[in-house]
């Protein structure tokens, strides 16, 4: 039976009914057993003293197989109504006597049975030993009625019963009266709670019956709703305050966004001020660039003209000074050249489609091949990726790195230049490298300066614009160049552009 | 006819047992009627108690005898065979005249002697006869056929002037007699 979601009324009453049906019950069928087993006794008892004075007044009867006393003996047992029947039975087995006479003896047992006492259905049988000094003569049989002590118990039952129905009733009305004191305050604690949390009216108050649990029970609440009370209190207060802190840091927050939006416009304006300044300059550089080379062009093919023309007529000093015009003018060409070069690089659009890097490769060393004239050099070529960009910005990029690694193995009798790829923090990367004169790392950060050169121009020509010039095609293009050189060993250009893949 | 017939037959029947159950006392052969006097003998002395006197020792037998010619033969041997009365054993002893008994307890006195039923007085012998007039010759039990069953009868006062205790069990089956009215 599930009590958990029953009222307490009813809990309580069908708690004090069970446990008194209960007990009542135990307690009738305590005392119907005890009773049975009491009177079961008494019957047995009785039955035996019974047989036990008519056996022996019947042992002359059996010892001289006297029918007529036998009869008269049995006869006595008018007296006892509980004996419905009797009979007596020689050594034989022989039924000697019975009664009531007038009964036939077809309703007797017609042999004795075990010597004994046996409860048979509505009866009592006994049999019992009829002896005379110490030797059985033959046997007794009795047979008790118990109807009427059956009749007895079911009183008793129907009895019990009455009393269970009355005590019922009676525990009912006590329950129900007696069950007040507990449940009244636990009720009245349920409503005060109910009100509570509907409510939210901490200042109404359980009202207290007495000292014992519930009363302490009441108390504790009470109290608690004090500190609800109070904390309640408390919290509307902070989150007042709270409030307020928070529409001030608001405010805060808008002045800040005001701030950062002033400072972005700023930083746009800024921006776009620099933009138009490097375009400027670009511009500038390119003009400049553009306009230099015509009157270098002139210069050296003056210079020319002078040379071929002076070159019977001019002693061999002046010759010579025409010569350091003509390279002065050439170098200066190349410079212009490079520049226009770094200028170009990101002005206008810039074309991306898949290039096959092998292909570039092929034809920046067939080109470059013409210019080494005897010199020797091994290649190692590895098949390389292919990358989606700027053909004519990618092959600029093989054009720097491989003239500079043909440039700096210049010393060496057996120069190696090798490009192949590999794998560099996860991306796929190309290399160059030489077994060149190589450089100090200390110096590696300025390689890629305009202007900036790590050696003499008396030892290795250039600008010193080309890997500016480099570098500048990769940042285009998304991707990183880094070096790795040691003095008198060569160096390594690695390269990542974005989208490099392997066909 | 047919009543009548069963009427005479039953009357022939009759007199055929009268003859067979109370036949003559002296005869060789024993009857069933003597079989059940021999029970009836040994049964009074189960009924009966003696006097402390009566015996010598505790364990001394209970002595059971015939005075005259025996009609029992060997059915009375046969009927107390292995038994015992009050731990006592039994034990048969035939006598020819009154005055040679001795130790002895119960007595059945044949019909031949029964005159001499009075010299037995004083012994504390339960006497047993089953003539007629045994009662008036002193004796203390006779037995009677009634209805073709038989029964005895008991003078009691004689029994207690020999100091013998006769249970009421047994007199329950007796027909008590006083001297001078014999049974009816």
């Amino acid at each position: 039976m599930n009590l958990n979601n029953v009222p307490i009324k009813r809990k309580l009453t069908t708690v004090i009914m069970l446990t008194s049906s209960v007990v009542l019950l135990l307690t009738a069928a305590v005392f119907i057993s005890y009773e049975v087993i009491t009177l079961r006794g008494n019957l047995v008892r009785n039955a035996q003293t019974i047989a036990q004075i008519i056996a022996a007044n019947s042992t002359v009867a059996l010892s001289f197989d006297d029918e007529k006393t036998g009869t008269e003996i049995l006869s006595k047992l008018r007296a006892e109504r509980s004996i419905v029947l009797a009979s007596l039975y020689t050594r034989d087995g022989r039924m000697l006597a019975h009664f009531p006479n007038g009964d036939p003896p077809s309703a007797f047992p017609p042999s004795p049975g075990k010597i004994g006492t046996v409860f048979e259905g509505a009866s009592l049988k006994v049999f019992f030993p009829v002896q005379e000094d110490n030797k059985q003569l033959g046997t007794l049989f009795l047979e008790s009625d118990l109807a009427p002590v059956y009749q007895r118990f079911r009183l008793y039952a129907g009895l019990a019963f009455l009393v269970l129905i009355g005590s019922s009733v009676v525990a009912y009305f006590l329950s129900h009266w007696l069950q007040k004191s507990i449940s009244q305050p636990i009720l009245e604690l349920a409503e005060t709670a109910k009100a509570v949390s509907i409510n939210k009216d901490y200042l109404v108050r359980a009202q207290k019956y007495g000292n014992d649990e519930l009363g302490v029970f009441t108390d504790a609440f009470n109290d608690m709703l004090t500190q609800i009370h109070q904390r309640d209190a408390a919290l509307r207060e902070n989150e007042g305050r709270l409030k307020e802190a928070l529409l001030a840091s608001k405010t805060a927050e808008g002045e800040i966004r005001n701030l950062n939006a002033e400072l972005e416009a700023r930083v746009q304006s800024r921006t776009a001020e620099l933009g138009a300044i490097n375009k400027e300059l670009e511009a500038f550089t390119y003009s400049v660039s553009h306009d230099l080379r015509a009157p270098l062009r002139h210069i050296d093919a003056f210079a020319q003209i002078l040379d071929e023309e002076a070159q019977t007529s001019v002693p061999p000093e002046l010759r010579q000074y025409i010569t350091k015009i003509r390279q002065g003018a050439q170098n200066m060409g190349h410079l212009v050249d490079d520049l226009l070069n770094l200028s170009r690089v990101g002005r206008g659009e810039m074309v991306r489609k898949p290039i096959k890097l092998n292909a570039v490769v092929d034809e920046v060393i067939a080109e470059i091949r013409m210019e080494l004239g005897k010199r020797e050099v091994e290649w190692r070529i590895a098949p390389l990726p292919t990358v989606p960009g700027d053909p004519g910005l990618i092959k600029q990029i093989f054009v720097n790195l491989i003239s500079n690694a043909v440039k700096y193995s210049r010393p060496r009798a057996n120069a190696v230049i090798e490009l192949g790829q590999e794998m560099a923090d996860g991306q796929l990367a190309v290399f160059v490298r030489d077994n060149g004169v190589g450089f100090n790392m200390k110096y590696a950060d300025k390689l890629f300066g305009v202007f900036h050169r790590l050696h003499r121009a008396e030892e290795f020509e250039g600008t010193g614009v080309g890997l500016a010039t480099v570098q500048r095609i990769i940042q285009l293009h998304q991707g990183r160049i880094w070096v790795e050189a040691e003095v008198g060993k060569g160096a390594t250009f690695h390269f990542t552009l974005p989208g490099m893949y392997n066909e | 006819m047919a009543i009548l017939a069963s009427i005479r037959h039953h009357r022939f029947l009759a007199i055929l047992l009268l003859l067979l159950t109370v036949g003559p006392a002296a005869r060789a052969q024993p009857s069933p009627e003597y079989k059940l006097k021999a029970v009836f003998l040994y049964n009074f002395a189960q009924f009966v108690d003696w006097p402390t006197n009566a015996f010598a020792e505790t364990n001394s037998p209970l002595v059971i005898g015939v005075l005259g010619k025996d009609p029992f033969g060997k059915i009375l041997d046969e009927t107390i065979a292995g038994e015992r009365i009050k731990n006592r054993p039994l034990e048969i002893r035939r006598f020819n005249k009154a005055s040679e008994v001795t130790d002895c307890h119960v007595l059945f006195v044949s019909s031949s002697h029964s005159q001499e039923a009075a010299g037995l007085k004083g012994k504390g012998v339960l006497t047993v006869g089953d003539a007629p007039d045994f009662i008036e010759h002193g004796g203390m039990i006779r037995f009677f056929t009634e209805k073709n069953k038989l029964r005895f009868a008991i003078n009691l006062e004689a029994a207690k002037a020999d100091k013998l205790a006769i249970s009421a069990k047994l007199l329950q089956l007796a027909e008590i007699v006083s001297l001078g009215h014999g049974p009816k």
